[in-house]
């Protein structure tokens, strides 16, 4: 009603003195007729807001999610989300490798993927099909992807980086030609020096306690003292004055045997102790046998090293594949944390999760059908790689694989390739049970075309300058344990040895023997804990080949530097080894003196016997 | 806060019937009540705007109640815990749980189900109790009003200038 037809003004609307009159409300219909395209509008609003800015807002979610995970820049160019059908298409993503920011790790050129509407509104992100174009690795950046702040997550477990270090420590072992052993020896802590310094340490100790004691024990003197008071008692007068000699002659010669006693046991022991340093002595001559076979160990070549040479030089590349595949699988582990944490649906309890204060807590109700928060169905991906491109399905990647009840399943192949026949790749994440987790990897290559290729490094480089090459890779992580075995053949092979002008003849034949392998079969496998695996690899073409070659070499070579070492080993030790003969004079000396002693003892006890003794005054 | 009171005063005054305006309060009961990003709440836009309720009341109800949703907020949560938590009531939630659609509208969340079930039960109550207070309002209450000495000042104030602002306004 409008203010002109109103008659019936409220007393506060208008200035007038007359009583207000509550009106009965206008008959109006309780339909609007505008409201349903007034709400219509509200809805075509907010709609519009949010077509505007959800391109803008979903690529920054994913931006800021990405690259807070990976702990480097992961950019979008562009994100497109529809809604009918409902579907979401990211252009050129990019994930910068963390230790190398001027690199991406992956590149994808467009991700395309339909999902469930219902479900998204609830959060729930249930892709059915998607597909993943043009993913590329080790693409180069245009900009750093570093994160300031951040240093990236290393995903390279530490084991391999130590196994590798082993591996190039053992090229570091210095080669026959280079071979001094005087300076070894002045590095080198010998046993026979220890042993020398030991054991005269003992014999100057031993020496200075024995003079000690001999003080303590009857001399000359107190045997002289004895022969005089036999001679006094000789001389007593009377029957009488005899009777009492005789008894003191009983005394005298009971103090003598006492003293002698005393002589014969410290004699006794000393022979004990003349017998332990003999024993000492002998042990330290027995050390330089010792000290050489332990130095001839630690740097000669020994026959294992020639055995094993393919080790050497195939190890740090099969170690280093096997390390990116693990850092693969370390950077998809953070997706998997969450499955780890998860309770699946089906329990019968009903879950509570407390979300942050003030916003009440949310129950969980188990699901008939439960689905997970994040589900990729299935996505057909095409690959970029260096041998060719090749394509492939990945099935049932989710972040619940407990509420799944599926593992994640990929599977990639591709034939008559640029630079090689065949590239097949298969495997699965199994988490569906976190306690035993089990991944699980198959590989096949055939006729790939290697150009090159650098084998190992340091002192014994190797390339592989051409040469084609099948792979077959079986690989199972079970619940931490790693179970892997790569079988790769080599032909048309052109190798080219970095050291073929090495000083060391047994490295220029090594060199010879390898310049002329143009193919070889070698094995390598992984077993144990992630962290500290055996790695074993071989090649029994290749060993063979290089026992052949150098095995009589070797022997020569080790001979002489035995022999080198003996010369220099007895040059340093026989002096000290001779003087400890001269220590043990001394305690012979000690034993000497105890002998006089003892035998002077001796005469003095058998003057002072009946007999021996006559006392004057009596018959006998 | 002045112009509020004045807009309570003129939709109060209005010829609007008393059953307009006590649903539009009622209504944004529910939506301030509620966390306002919930399903139900789009039904009740949907009302407010088909039905002809009191758009100015809807506004200023839902400022009152989203206020005193924030000192209510403790006790919806309790309440929404028990009945969520309760025994004899798991089979409906479970049941309720399995659609999409329920799972959107976020009643497995306390304070959803706790001020959801207030504003339910309050619902017809204050419907009409805010029936009665109008009617009453207009009879006896607005004569008195303007003969006290408080309305007199009223007038030759700030407060009246903003109320011939807004007296133009239609519910």
């Amino acid at each position: 009603m409008s203010e002109q037809n109103d008659n019936r003004q409220s007393p506060l609307r208008g200035e007038g003195t007359e009583a207000y009159k509550p009106e009965t409300a206008k008959k109006e219909g309780w339909i609007r007729r505008g409201g349903l395209i007034a709400f219509a509008a509200v809805l075509g609003v907010v709609l519009a807001g949010w077509y505007l800015f959800v391109d803008q807002w979903v690529e920054s979610r994913i931006e800021k999610t990405g690259t807070a995970i990976v702990g480097a820049k992961v950019e979008l160019d562009s994100v497109d989300v529809g809604l009918f059908p409902a579907g979401l298409t990211l252009n050129r993503l990019q994930v910068t490798d963390p230790k190398e920011p001027m690199t991406n790790a992956v590149e994808v050129g467009r991700i395309a993927m339909t999902f469930d509407l219902l479900e998204a509104i609830g959060r729930k992100w249930i892709i059915n099909e998607a597909t993943i174009d043009r993913v590329q690795f080790g693409t180069p950046r245009k900009s750093s992807g570093a994160v300031p702040g951040r240093k990236g997550t290393v995903f390279e477990k530490a084991f391999l980086k130590e196994k590798l270090t082993d591996t190039a420590e053992w090229l570091q072992l210095p080669s026959a030609a280079e071979f001094d052993p005087k300076r070894i020896l002045e590095k080198e802590d010998l046993e026979t020096m220890r042993l020398v310094e030991q054991v005269k340490a003992d014999l100057q100790q031993w020496e200075r306690n024995w003079e000690e004691r001999l003080k303590a024990l009857p001399n000359k003197e107190t045997f002289e003292q004895y022969r005089r008071r036999a001679e006094k008692l000789g001389n007593t007068q009377g029957p009488v004055g005899a009777l009492q000699a005789a008894g003191e002659v009983v005394e005298l010669q009971k103090q003598i045997k006492t003293d002698l006693n005393k002589l014969r046991d410290a004699k006794d022991s000393l022979e004990g102790t003349i017998e332990e340093a003999r024993r000492k002595i002998e042990q330290a001559k027995q050390a330089p046998q010792r000290d050489l076979a332990r130095l001839k160990e630690k740097y000669g070549l020994s026959a294992a090293g020639i055995t094993n040479w393919s080790r050497l030089f195939l190890g740090p590349k099969v170690a280093g594949w096997v390390a990116t595949g693990l850092a693969w699988r370390a950077r998809l582990e953070p997706a998997f944390e969450y499955a780890r944490r998860m309770k699946a649906d089906k329990e019968n309890e009903p879950e509570v999760v407390k979300p942050v204060r003030g916003s009440g807590v949310n129950y969980r109700f188990p699901l008939k059908d439960p689905l997970p928060q994040f589900l990729l169905r299935t996505a057909k991906v095409g690959l970029i790689l260096p041998v060719g491109d090749i394509t492939g399905t990945l099935d049932d990647v989710t972040t619940e694989p407990v509420v799944l009840g599926r593992p994640t399943r990929f599977e990639f192949k591709g034939e008559k390739l640029d630079r090689a026949d065949l590239v097949a790749l298969s495997g699965s994440i199994d988490r569906t049970k976190p306690e035993k987790p089990k991944d699980q990897v198959r590989g096949r290559a055939k006729a790939i075309v290697l150009k090159g290729v650098e084998l190992s490094g340091g002192n014994f480089p190797v390339t592989l300058t051409e040469g084609r090459a099948d792979l077959d890779v079986n690989a199972t992580v079970t619940d931490g344990m790693l179970d892997a075995k790569l079988l790769g053949s080599l032909y048309s092979a052109t190798l080219d040895p970095g050291f073929a002008d090495s000083e060391n003849r047994i490295l220029r034949v090594i060199a010879d023997t390898i310049r002329g392998v143009n193919r070889f079969s070698a094995r390598a496998s992984f077993e144990g804990s992630l962290e500290d695996p055996e790695i074993s690899v071989s090649s029994d073409d290749l060993d063979a080949l290089v026992r052949q070659a150098v095995g009589r070499l070797v022997e020569q070579e080790t001979r002489q530097l035995v022999a080198k070492l003996r010369g220099a080993i007895g040059e340093k030790v026989d002096s000290p080894l001779a003087s400890l003969g001269n220590e043990l004079v001394d305690l012979r000396q000690i034993r000497e003196q105890l002998l006089e002693r003892s035998n002077l003892g001796q005469n003095v006890l058998k003057d002072a016997a009946p007999g021996g003794t006559k006392l004057k005054g009596l018959p006998f | 806060m002045i112009r509020q009171i004045a807009k309570l005063l003129k939709v109060l005054s209005s010829e609007t019937a008393p059953a307009h305006i006590s649903l539009a309060f009622c209504l944004a009961m529910v939506a301030g009540f509620t966390p306002l990003w919930s399903l139900h709440n789009i039904l009740v836009l949907l009302l407010v705007l088909l039905v002809r309720t009191n758009l100015a009341a809807f506004l200023l109800g839902l400022g009152v109640f989203s206020a005193l949703a924030f000192a209510l907020d403790p006790l919806f949560d309790l309440l929404g815990q028990a009945v969520l938590g309760a025994e004899a009531l798991r089979g409906l939630w479970t049941a309720l749980y399995q659609s999409p659609w329920w799972r959107l509208e976020h009643f497995n969340n306390s304070i959803v189900m706790g001020s959801l079930l207030v504003s339910i039960v309050l619902f017809v109550p204050l419907l009409l109790l805010f029936n009665r207070l109008i009617r009453e309002y207009r009879e006896h209450i607005v004569d008195w009003v303007k003969k006290t000495r408080v309305a007199e000042a009223i007038r030759a104030s700030r407060f009246w200038g903003i109320y011939r602002e807004v007296s133009g306004w239609r519910g």
